[in-house]
């Protein structure tokens, strides 16, 4: 039996391609009305995130943040309360190498596993599709297990010692953040220039200067004036640039370009909006020579 | 009298110019080649180019004449210097490929205009391998539509071109996309480094990434192509070439008050690279550089380690 912990925009989809594809799941959500559907689907209906660990044996965690992640494992009706003990617990969370480091030391004196994931592209879009890029990282064996068991869900990659997943994440994330600030930067400086958007936006993505960002953001909005939908906002990315910089302070790293990335999503923040999608930072510089 | 409906000069044989002018002349074009360098010149002369001793002597020639040279000061000389193409009686127009600031491209324009002739501009890319297969994609301007030398030999050096607008405006789309590889690899150098001190292999994480949001081009090819395996040594697009790229699109952007903010951050990076040995090496070799600050130890580009 497997189980999910949080039927959000990742986890539901990532639940009913299970099973879709022919699995025993058991769902639990602090939401009685996310888990309702569920029911129809052919899924167990749980009580708590410790009655998931009683009945299934793989275990998948999909909830917003560490606040929800330590609850969900150590809070009163946590996995925790039933025990890890020969089990397998895959986090796919958008949540901390510190909490990833400690739940690892958590399964082993459980006699458990615990393997660090985190999907890294795709979306609500991929995920619903069961095509998500997904990183896992633990123990080699059990992560091709995994993998093979939940090849519903997308591709997974290895990359190797436990915490490397959320890192992945980290880096991914900053690499999104700058590219999507630069790429605005630049093509506000052709636009300056008399180039045409369009046309500058098809030289890009046609040559050297193509980009999954580019196209995605940028396309969307050259095709109906918003940049795509669920994507963080402007000040979320410039809290995913502080995890970067986070990463440069524990490994003594400079990071030059995470510090900066920073500064421009702050500065973004006030002059282009906080509620704003994070690639409307673009608008900034176009808003330079004003 | 020569075949003039038939005939093109080129101006500028290195990795890229003398691939394509060999690529002109298998077209049915008769060819008619100029650089400073002999051994170019020679190569070219195998292939059935027929050298000129001046710039005057191909302006006599031919009615368009294709540049293709390493910097705004050499296309200046060439053009409008005192050998140069506008200074003969009866001077052809030209068709400039050279990365080149925009306001140069305007200064060579206005000269051609002055003897009533068209200035034609574009740019190319996808490397020396492209260049030499005859698949190079272009941007060009607009206007070279209208030429009918011009149009033949688009179509005997690419198989894919874009056309930009206005006069001049293919010179900043490829300075644009420039600056933005140029960022991408400098930001993706420093990325890689990073997670490999803390502890990630990076041909790991960049399988990964790969099938991810950051994937890239630059990620693709500059880095899981070239770099990943090694091959960053000198004869490709080198570090100092991107930085020469970088700094002109910072005096686009100083010139029209706007701003290279993650551009000049790179081409700091680049200066890096230089700096540890990588001047002439091809330029995602600044992953050494970033390698070396991050406290990752550094064997790229060159077999030294340090």
């Amino acid at each position: 039996m497997i189980g999910v912990i949080g039927l959000g925009a990742m986890g539901a989809p990532m639940a009913r391609n299970l099973l879709g594809a022919g699995k025993e799941v058991v769902v639990f959500d602090v939401r009685i009305e996310s888990m309702n559907p569920f029911a129809a689907l052919g899924a167990e209906l749980a009580s708590s995130a410790q009655d998931v660990t009683d009945r299934a044996s793989l275990i998948i965690t999909m909830v917003n943040d560490d606040a929800a992640l330590q609850d969900v494992l150590f809070g009163p009706t946590g996995v925790a309360r039933a025990g890890l003990r020969e089990k397998v617990l895959v986090d796919l969370s958008s949540t901390s190498v510190q909490l990833s480091r400690h739940i690892t030391e958590w399964a082993a004196q459980e006699g458990g596993t615990y393997l660090d994931g985190a999907v890294i592209g795709g979306g609500a879009t991929a995920a619903q599709r069961g095509r998500s890029p997904i990183v896992v990282a633990g123990k080699a064996a059990q992560a091709d297990a995994v993998a093979e068991e939940l090849a519903s869900l997308g591709t997974w990659i290895n990359v190797g010692a436990a915490g490397n997943a959320k890192i992945t994440k980290i880096i991914n994330n900053w690499l999104v953040g700058a590219m999507t600030a630069s790429n605005g930067e630049a093509l506000a400086l052709g636009a300056a220039q008399g180039v045409d958007t369009k046309t500058l936006f098809e030289s890009l993505t046609a040559g050297s200067g193509e980009s999954t960002v580019l196209s995605s953001y940028i396309g969307s909005y050259l095709r109906d004036g918003t940049y795509g939908p669920g994507l963080i906002s402007i000040p979320m990315m410039e809290k995913d640039m502080a995890l970067a910089i986070a990463l440069g302070d524990e490994t003594d790293a400079p990071v030059i370009s995470a510090e900066l990335t920073r500064e421009i999503y702050r500065l973004a923040s006030s002059n282009v909006g906080s509620d704003r999608p994070f690639p409307a930072v673009g608008e900034f510089f176009s808003s330079v020579n004003r | 009298m020569n075949d003039r409906a038939n005939s093109v000069g080129f101006i500028g044989l290195g990795a890229m110019g003398g691939p394509m002018a060999r690529n002109a002349s298998e077209s049915g074009l008769e060819v008619y080649i100029y650089d400073k360098v002999q051994a170019s010149v020679d190569r070219a002369v195998e292939w059935g180019g027929i050298s000129c001793g001046t710039v005057g002597e191909m302006a006599e020639k031919v009615d368009l004449i294709v540049t293709v040279l390493p910097a705004d000061a050499h296309v200046l000389d060439i053009a409008i210097g005192d050998e140069g193409i506008f200074a003969h009686p009866t001077p052809p127009a030209i068709f400039d490929f050279s990365t080149i600031g925009p306001w140069t491209f305007q200064a060579v324009s206005d000269a051609a205009h002055a003897r009533g002739l068209e200035a034609y501009s574009g740019a190319l890319t996808k490397g020396v391998a492209a260049a030499e297969a005859g698949t190079l994609a272009l941007y060009v301007d607009n206007n070279a539509q209208r030429n009918v030398l011009c149009m033949r030999v688009i179509e005997a050096i690419s198989d894919s071109v874009i056309y930009t607008g206005d006069s001049g405006t293919s010179k900043v789309v490829k300075l644009i996309n420039n600056l933005v590889v140029g960022v991408n690899v400098a930001l993706l150098a420093e990325a890689v480094s990073v997670a490999h001190k803390a502890g990630i292999e990076p041909a790991s994480l960049l399988r990964a990434l790969e099938l991810g949001s950051s994937c890239s081009f630059a990620m693709k090819s500059h880095f899981i192509q070239y770099a990943l395996r090694d091959d960053l040594g000198p004869g490709r697009f080198s570090t100092r070439y991107i930085i020469k790229d970088l700094k002109i699109a910072a005096e686009m952007a100083r010139l029209s008050g706007m701003t290279t903010f993650f551009g000049s951050l790179a081409t700091a990076y680049y200066r890096g690279a230089c700096a540890t040995g990588h001047a002439n090496d091809y330029y995602p070799a600044v992953w050494d550089w970033t390698d070396a600050i991050s406290g990752v130890e550094q064997t790229k580009g060159t077999d030294v380690k340090r």
